[in-house]
């Protein structure tokens, strides 16, 4: 516990950029506690408390990698922030929606999103992801090693045991199967 | 026959990957975003290739995401909750200390102080257009400045100026972003350079920066100065309510 207190903030930005994977469960296990007791006071238990962190983190490294984090700004605050914002908006959506009526409730945070344009978004993610569980596994081994490890070709062509050539050219058909089948999904979506 | 003709080249992709790992040098970058500037078609090519490679990305932080948290269960099973608790009450704590003790600070400043707040803005940068020009590195810097990054664009400003010592517009703006970050005397430093050219565009800023430098450090007297030497409007306003 603790180790990453000991990172400066612009190590743990450059580790999120590249998806050093170390560093982020390090950040993962320092965070996750708290916000699990704040949801703990706040009428939740592990498994939605595991949900919704997951999906905060998942924001801001997406966040991180986008330079939207301020200079200066602590990126394990950060983290912390986002879930108790997710925490809310949850409590918003699942509890008080339904039994409260809404001048009853006062608006956390402003979401005033296009509806339309978020369902057209969330619609993309989705064809993407039913297009990843499609991608048979060793496409799906090289996309996650090269563009998420951050492997060299050269490890990965190590790794399975392939020349880099034909590394190279599998990696190219992987990517054009994943946008056909990613278009598929969406048409038949 | 392509099995899937509307797919990019592999060419295209390996250059998308690239911009995407972050492998380019600058000028590269460069390069690359002007060509994507002129070209709606490609543009669009490449959002919908960052898409994918988003995809691939957060579906392997999400099956990481998972070890994460099967490990901590372990962990915790090892570590006291309670010291937990105990250790955010303290950061709240320290938080409310610290608000308090910032209230305070503002309502005793000086007459000075005051009008250093009232008067001062950061100044907002030159435009920056993305383009393959000579000034790249300038303006690249220019874009960490106006988004706040003041280290980051002092650093590169800072290289560029081993080589042009006597350019007045990377004094200036050293000048601008070390008072950004509340560095006064670096600040000085680079506001008196640039007076140091002849015929400087930024003359009457540098005096106008420099005689709010002086009054945020309390010297009046080298505030008054400059601020005669800057003689546009909103310095004699300044200086007015200075001598009231």
């Amino acid at each position: 516990m603790g180790n990453t207190l000991q990172k400066t903030n612009n190590q743990l930005v450059t580790a999120f950029k590249n998806n050093d994977q170390k560093v982020m469960q390090e950040v993962y296990q320092n965070i996750f506690p708290k916000f699990r007791s704040h949801v703990f006071i706040n009428n939740g238990d592990e498994a939605q408390a595991k949900d919704v962190f997951q999906e905060a983190f998942i924001a801001c490294w997406r966040n991180v990698k986008n330079d939207k984090l301020k200079e200066n700004s602590n990126l394990e605050a950060y983290l912390f922030t986002i879930a108790k914002n997710k925490w809310t908006d949850y409590l918003r959506s699942a509890h008080f929606k339904k039994t409260v009526s809404d001048n009853g409730v006062i608006a956390m945070s402003p979401e005033s999103e296009d509806p339309s344009d978020e369902n057209e978004e969330e619609s993309k993610l989705n064809a993407l992801h039913g297009a990843m569980k499609q991608l048979g596994i060793s496409c799906k081994k090289i996309l996650t090693q090269f563009y998420f490890e951050r492997k060299s070709m050269d490890e990965i062509a190590k790794d399975l045991q392939l020349g880099p050539a034909s590394v190279r050219n599998k990696k190219y058909r992987c990517m054009e199967k994943l946008k056909a089948l990613a278009l598929e999904t969406k048409n038949n979506g | 026959m392509d099995k899937y003709p509307n797919y990019i080249t592999q060419e295209q992709q390996e250059e998308y990957e690239r911009v995407l790992l972050d492998q380019m040098d600058s000028k590269e970058k460069a390069e690359f975003n002007s060509k994507l500037y002129g070209d709606p078609e490609l543009r669009k090519q490449y959002e919908e290739f960052k898409e994918l490679f988003y995809a691939i990305e957060e579906e392997g932080l999400r099956n990481s995401m998972e070890t994460f948290h099967n490990s901590l269960k372990e962990d915790s099973s090892r570590t006291a909750g309670t010291k937990n608790k105990f250790y955010w009450y303290r950061i709240a704590a320290s938080i409310a200390i610290l608000i308090s003790s910032v209230i305070w600070f503002f309502n005793k400043q000086s007459p000075n102080e005051k009008l250093f707040q009232s008067y001062y803005s950061v100044d907002p940068g030159l435009p920056t257009v993305m383009g393959t020009n000579d000034n790249y590195d300038f303006y690249e810097a220019m874009v960490d400045y106006k988004q706040r990054n003041y280290d980051v664009a002092i650093n590169k400003w800072e290289r560029l100026l081993l080589t042009n010592q006597d350019s007045d517009t990377l004094n200036y703006f050293l000048g601008s972003a070390y008072l950004a970050k509340g560095n006064t005397n670096k600040a000085i430093d680079f506001f008196k350079n640039t007076l140091n050219s002849e015929v400087s565009v930024f003359s009457k800023e540098a005096h106008y920066y420099l005689a709010l430098v002086h009054l945020k450090n309390n010297n009046t007297v080298e505030a008054v100065k400059h601020l005669k030497m800057a003689a546009d409007e909103k310095s004699g306003e300044l200086l007015k309510k200075i001598q009231e």
